[in-house]
């Protein structure tokens, strides 16, 4: 079945298994850490609902907002930047995701004398990265005025 | 049987180890410290009521918290309400992961083979921690968002913008120090460091990477997520008890992870000095320990003991850094993170690169 979905990934490691068991096991550690987040989580939740105290009045449950009553809804039109903000983070940042393994294998690329090739191949990509930002620049994306 | 439950055994005193070490011990230290040295700071003499020094203060907040009533404002959306508590301390727990607190060690010849003092070996190495943090992002959006309040919304939109623009920044900086060792992996990134700290060759990396790290964990000057004279308390203003606790518990807990993996990145880990190892210490006194621990497990104990001091030094860094500078203005923060850190960051990798292919 993963010889269908992943048929590329298969051939190019030919012999090593898609998944290799020892890295997998790994993930318990992870696994194990996310359940005592979740469970620090809700028990420090549960243990207040239980333990805690309640005096609730109507006026104790309002939103704060310095004293006066609410007004207005809270949901209001926030400024496009923040969204513009969030394009251009996805963007810049599966580009950096993208330089680690030209990062990673820059030692060996260097001792087998390749380090021009390699340099070049990254100095390129970083240019593209380079001009996207000085034309998101220019454009005024990055002002908060 | 003990051969198949000892690295069960193993792995799970590490995730207590840890776990119970930072949310149990250095958050509130951490927080006891942060209220002390303010006091130094400003010339008071701050919590000097619970226990010798006042170092019980944080324990007793803490009770406080939890037995003060579960208040539930008006209009919240009630599971996003409850859930972004819980989804800020999950990526504050897993942090700690891939996070290595000492060398390779057989714990006194228990083992056959090192074994390495982190919770997952995972292939992606630092990268997971990027990853994490960036989860970070959801507990905070989530909070503002459900809380019926406009601080909460502006706080949250804010502290979101602030976080992953900074995120750029601070992925560049890991990527030069990948550059400069060859791995994601933090254990041989220490181990590449041990003729030069990675500070000297990646000065500047660090010097884009320490305000990064400072604007992700909202922390002062970035703290703009949370500036008390415009936005109340930002994100959690709505959150009181134990909501807000945990809140404030994760904050400690994703900092000292983030110092850990700059000690790690940067200043060498657990290694004793540049270019003079633990092991060169003990061969000059003669004590035939190593860093494994084979012999005597003290080999393996005062190398972690050594990181955690690093790391200690680093809390300390945030604290002092918070009680010092003012805070920035919002779109003075928004034009540093990507006028000035991801330019930056891009000619360092540039150069670093050029410097490391030519040299």
């Amino acid at each position: 079945m993963l010889r269908i979905i992943f048929p590329f990934f298969i051939d190019r490691f030919p012999g090593r298994p898609l998944f290799s068991a020892v890295q997998f096991s790994q993930y318990w550690g992870v696994l194990i850490l996310a359940l005592l987040g979740v469970l620090t989580g809700v028990g420090a939740l549960l243990a207040s609902h239980m333990v805690g105290s309640r005096r609730f009045y109507p006026r104790k449950t309002a939103p704060y907002e310095c004293g006066i009553p609410s007004t207005g809804a809270d949901n209001q039109r926030f400024s496009v930047k923040f969204y513009l903000v969030a394009v251009s983070f996805i963007l810049f940042d599966i580009e950096t995701i993208f330089l680690v393994p030209w990062a990673q294998s820059f030692k060996g690329f260097v001792a087998n004398g390749e380090g021009a090739f390699i340099f070049t191949v990254g100095f390129v990509f970083l240019g593209m990265l380079t001009l996207g930002l000085i034309y998101e620049w220019r454009k005024g994306l990055l002002d908060w005025n | 049987m003990f051969e198949v439950l000892l690295p069960w055994l193993f792995l799970l005193g590490k995730i207590l180890l840890f776990f119970g070490i930072v949310f149990g011990g250095v958050a509130p230290v951490m927080i006891w410290v942060e209220r002390k040295v303010s006091a130094l700071i400003q010339d008071r003499v701050g919590p000097n009521r619970v226990g010798p020094f006042g170092l019980l203060q944080s324990l007793a907040d803490g009770i406080k918290l939890v037995l003060k009533e579960p208040l539930e404002p008006e209009g919240v959306v009630k599971p996003y309400y409850y859930l972004a508590p819980i989804l800020a301390v999950i990526p504050a727990a897993l942090s700690f992961a891939i996070i290595p607190f000492g060398p390779a060690t057989t714990l006194g010849g228990l083992f056959e083979t090192p074994q390495r003092l982190q919770i997952s070996n995972l292939n992606a190495g630092v990268l997971f921690l990027l990853a994490v943090s960036s989860l970070s992002v959801y507990g905070v959006a989530l909070a503002g968002w459900s809380s019926n309040n406009k601080f909460s919304v502006m706080g949250a939109l804010r502290a979101s913008a602030q976080m992953i623009s900074y995120e750029l920044a601070a992925g560049l900086a890991v990527v030069t120090v990948i550059l400069l060792s060859g791995t994601v992996d933090l254990v041989s990134m220490v181990e590449a460091q041990s003729s030069m700290w990675n500070i000297v060759p990646g000065f500047f990396a660090f010097l884009v990477f320490l305000p990064a790290i400072f604007a992700e964990t909202n922390r002062l000057p970035f703290d703009l997520a949370e500036s008390e004279a415009e936005l109340v308390v930002g994100y959690h203003t709505e959150y009181s008890g134990i909501k807000f606790g945990l809140f404030f518990l994760a904050e400690y807990a994703i900092m000292t992870s983030i110092s850990a993996v700059c000690v790690l990145m940067f200043f060498g880990g657990w290694e004793l000095w540049p270019g003079f190892s633990w092991n060169d210490l003990y061969a000059a006194l003669n004590l035939g320990w190593t860093t494994e621990g084979t012999t005597n497990i003290l080999g393996t104990i005062i190398p972690s003991v050594w990181f955690v001091t690093k790391v200690c030094a680093f809390l300390f860094l945030f604290v002092w850094v918070r009680w010092t500078l003012p805070r920035f203005r919002y779109d003075q923060l928004m034009s540093i993170g990507w006028k000035r850190l991801l330019p930056l960051a891009i000619l360092n990798i540039t150069i670093t690169a050029a410097l490391m292919a030519l040299v």
